[in-house]
């Protein structure tokens, strides 16, 4: 254990001549060419980072002024951003915008954030560093990628600029196809965008198996990487998936060709079924990585080894796999067959199986540690709360006869919202605060970081518990306005949706706060000299280069002597399973 | 009204009023995975907490367990969780046939959709007719067929606890059974007091149930909404013989157009006071040239008017889109005839003498 921390001391320290630091990777050279043209996967994460949070926030307004508008039954807030010359023409053309809202703040959350969020930003920075690695396998191709994702968010907001998209981000058929929006520009968008994570996909998958550290066999990899490796499997396998469908769906509205609308000879359940075959494993491109933050995370601040890796790797990879069978069960009320669906309720329960395991030994891990709160543990902590809630309501949706009182309302969406928000978000939250001071050789404050992450779990409670209720109330989803439901209804939906409104505000301020106390902490941040002013350090490799690593990351080749999760604080005279 | 008050006692915080029975075959579903869900969720939290509280870092050498695995628990917390998810799935599976299988006997109602309406036909041994709200006899199963006219929609019953997608060119069917009678017909009223205004007025006693569609469908989705009446069997019978009534009435053009004006939605996108909504209004226009979107005009007659209904995106009226569904088939000439009438009596030029 010692050895290893002691052939890779790096060269970021204050040299013992006192010499004149050596520079780092942000610093080696300030020019803009050098950032746009770096080859360094330590800058082309920071590029994603700056880029996919730029998003999220954008997406993030497009929410609240959604849950604005919801704050009561009948159409008003949006009535004021459009015009008309009457109270009818009003409400429409505002039913119109909210359409594009909602559709807008799915899709752009969906492939613009999530998606890249933790694999293009953490991925890219850590995965070289992790293995031992001095970058990925293919540097351009990573470049390459990074281009292809500004060009398909550029197709993106070009649909903003030509009058909007109103088809949900599903683009579900024949509506897609018979609509005047610009359903063809942000398809081409989310066809580029895929080839984006196809290359980031192929090119971790090289690096983690030709590039790592000598001596890291595959049961010494962190577990951020399992998950990252199984999150590149699906993003190769199922991507092309989606790139076809929505290639047909473009050949369907240019050229006529009937292959999902019905009026043409199609069959609008066809487009289900190809369109969920990628998107189901999809989630698992947006939750993996996540899973793999919160086990580098819990155990370093609980300095335990982590519990049960075999099984948490293992589950990473079968989540993945079994993954690919599960996508029926977005249709169960769609007119597919009961037989299908029976199936594929049976193989979604089989999923449930992995994702409990890894919950318990998350927990199991926090047994006898030393754990100290600060604000990544705080966010993976709840981030196990808010998981856990997600993935329990998924059983309900499972289940084929809840299911189809379920489906489509607002159930769903306080469902995938813990998923995504409450796990994804958060998860993002507890990486960007474990490794802030590790990227950018500052440190942000930790009592803001603290505040943050309990402001966040309390507005983002507020927001979507809500909607569980209003949800298996029987409150329907992609509802503009809500006041023509039976009173009883009507009280209970109004209700609802104000707590959520309430609670949509109290995150949104959380995480603008934590926006700025972030970017603060890039100028005025205390300094970090050397490691020992670092406020936590693992075993894992990351932490054995310079802070920030320097250009090249390491100066010798690390060997991988131990496991990642061998703390020293691990007292291994007190017995216990090995 | 007893009854009616015990109906709606059967919401609780989690689910509204139990329509039909299999609402309540699927809330036991529902509240065991939910008890079960409690159970866990709160059995994991309260061990991260107590774990938190009780290792939380009280010197910065604290020493931790070398704990890494343990074949016991692992396989335990495999195994129970993989026993309960089986039975849940089992059990859902169990309604879930159910819900999938009609009884032979069930009486069938034919159900359409389009942007943005529904409509049910009723097929009695007298004739067939229509009606914009879902009317059901209480205790008897009943079949819907449904099929759309353009997109996907979904027809959902919240407090029945069903819903399908409805499709164009395909049928797809669902089934329920309605418990108790919440409804009467004619439908009953009583003198209220509105608390506000200290005003008496007349209140339905009726308490119909919501059809919601659940399947995005453009921008009147979530207008897209109809009631459902539980009625006894005797007001049931009275409620059809009165649709049967109508139907065969000789009831005058331009009110039949009227009616047909509310009940396939044109109403929602075509004013007939002359503002312009996702339509050109009805009115001012009869008789007078129309520019199309195209370049090329003509006038708005009675020719025009029938081919926009069955060819909507045939000859587009200047500065709308083309969003109008195409109704062919679903009127018989009658009743385009009748909603002619309708529009011409709007612009003041309809003559009952002359048809």
């Amino acid at each position: 254990m010692t050895t290893a921390t002691d052939v890779i001391r790096p060269g970021g320290g204050p040299s013992a001549t006192g010499h004149a630091e050596e520079k780092d990777y942000l610093n080696v050279d300030n020019s803009i060419m050098s950032w746009l043209f770096t080859l360094d996967h330590k800058r082309i994460g920071l590029m994603y980072l700056a880029s996919v949070l730029f998003f999220f926030f954008f997406g993030g307004i497009l929410a609240l002024l959604i849950r604005t508008e919801l704050f009561t039954p009948g159409a008003d807030f949006l009535t004021y951003f459009v015009s008309g010359k009457n109270a009818a023409e009003l409400k429409l053309a505002a039913a119109d915008l909210y359409n594009q809202l909602f559709t807008l703040h799915g899709a752009i959350m969906i492939f613009l954030f999530l998606i890249p969020s933790i694999p293009a930003t953490f991925g890219n920075f850590f995965l070289p560093l992790m293995l031992g690695a001095k970058d990925v396998a293919f540097p351009r191709l990573n470049l390459f990628s990074f281009y292809i994702y500004v060009l398909g968010a550029f197709f993106f907001l070009y649909t903003l600029a030509s009058g909007g998209l109103d088809t949900g981000w599903t683009f579900y058929t024949p509506y897609s196809t018979s609509t005047n929006t610009a359903v063809i520009a942000s398809t081409f968008g989310a066809f580029i965008l895929g080839f984006s994570s196809i290359l980031t996909g192929v090119n971790f998958v090289v690096t983690v198996h030709k590039m790592r550290a000598p001596r890291m066999t595959w049961t010494r990899i962190p577990l951020f990487l399992w998950a990252l490796y199984s999150t590149s499997l699906i993003q190769i396998l199922a991507t092309p998936v989606l790139a076809i469908t929505l290639l047909l769906l473009i050949f369907e509205r240019a050229l006529g060709i009937g292959i999902f609308d019905p009026a043409m000879g199609g069959d609008p359940v066809l487009y289900q079924h190809f369109f969920w075959f990628y998107s189901h494993p999809a989630v698992y491109i947006m939750i993996l990585p996540a899973f793999g933050v919160i086990s580098e995370t819990i155990s370093v601040h609980s300095r335990k080894h982590i519990f049960g890796y075999g099984f948490i790797a293992a589950s990473s990879v079968s989540i993945a796999l079994i993954g690919f069978l599960v996508w029926g069960h977005h249709m169960f009320v769609s007119g597919q067959s009961p037989l299908a669906s029976l199936l594929f309720s049976m193989i979604t329960f089989a999923v449930a199986v992995p994702t409990a395991i890894k919950v318990f030994s998350w927990v199991a891990t926090l047994y006898k540690g030393s754990i100290v709160f600060n604000a990544p543990m705080l966010n993976a902590l709840s981030f196990i709360f808010l998981f856990t809630i997600g993935g329990l309501t998924g059983l309900f949706l499972a289940t084929l006869a809840t299911d189809v009182h379920l489906h489509d309302t607002y159930f769903v969406v306080a469902h995938f919202h813990y998923v995504m928000v409450g796990g994804t978000l958060v998860a993002f939250l507890a990486a960007i605060h474990h490794w802030w001071a590790k990227m950018f050789g500052r440190h942000y404050n930790e009592w803001c970081g603290r505040i943050s992450a309990i402001f966040v779990f309390i507005g983002f409670n507020l927001t979507f518990f809500s909607q569980f209720v209003m949800g298996s109330q029987g409150m329907p989803r992609r509802y503009f306005t809500y006041d023509q439901v039976s009173p009883e209804l009507l009280s209970i939906y109004t209700r609802m949706h104000q707590i959520s409104t309430v609670g949509s505000m109290i995150l949104g301020l959380a995480l603008t706060f934590t926006l700025f106390y972030l970017a603060h902490s890039l100028f005025f941040g205390k300094k970090v000299h050397n490691d020992s002013d670092l406020r936590w350090t693992g075993e894992s490799m990351e932490w054995k280069t310079a802070t920030p690593p320097s250009p090249h990351n390491f100066h010798e080749q690390p060997i991988a002597y131990n496991s990642p999760y061998d703390f020293k604080e691990i007292d291994h005279s007190l017995g216990g399973g090995h | 009204m007893n009854a009616l008050n015990h109906l709606i006692a059967t919401a609780t915080f989690w689910m509204p009023r139990q329509a039909s029975d299999v609402a309540v075959e699927l809330d036991n579903v529902f509240y065991f995975i939910y008890y079960l869900s409690v159970i866990f969720f709160v059995g994991i939290i309260a061990a991260m907490v107590y774990f938190s509280v009780k290792y939380r870092r009280k010197s910065a050498d604290q020493r931790t367990s070398p704990l890494a695995h343990s074949n016991t628990l692992e396989l335990w917390w495999t195994a129970i969780p993989t026993v309960l998810l089986a039975v849940i799935f089992f059990w859902g599976f169990k309604a879930w046939v159910t819900l999938n299988v009609p009884p032979a006997n069930a009486m069938e109602i034919q159900v359409r959709a389009w942007k943005w309406g529904w409509e049910f036909t009723y097929n009695t041994p007298n004739t067939t007719f229509t009606s914009p709200h879902l009317y059901v006899p209480e205790k008897k199963p009943i079949k819907l067929v449904m099929t759309s006219n353009d997109v996907l929609h979904s027809f959902y019953l919240p407090e029945f606890r069903i819903k399908r997608d409805v499709l164009p060119k395909r049928a797809t069917v669902l089934w329920f059974e309605a418990r108790q009678a919440t409804g009467t017909w004619p439908e009953e009223t009583a003198r209220k007091q509105d608390p506000k205004t200290g005003k008496w007025g007349d209140v339905s006693l009726s308490k119909p149930y919501n059809l919601f569609c659940a399947e995005y469908c453009g921008q009147q989705h979530s207008m897209m909404m109809r009631k459902v009446y539980v009625l006894s069997q005797a007001h049931y019978e009275k409620w059809v013989v009165e649709k049967e009534k109508d139907a065969g009435s000789d009831k005058p053009l331009d009110v039949l157009g009227q009616e047909l004006y509310t009940s396939k939605t044109c109403n929602t996108c075509h004013s007939v006071d002359g503002t312009a909504v996702l339509g050109p209004s009805f009115k001012g226009r009869y008789g007078a040239k129309v520019e199309f979107a195209d370049g090329t005009s003509g006038k708005m007659d009675d020719d025009y008017i029938i081919e926009s209904i069955e060819y909507p995106n045939r000859k587009i009226a200047k500065g709308f889109p083309a969003a109008m569904p195409t109704f062919k088939g679903q009127l018989d000439a009658k009743q385009l005839r009748a909603l002619v009438a309708y529009i011409q009596s709007v612009n003041g030029k309809y003559n009952a003498q002359k048809k």
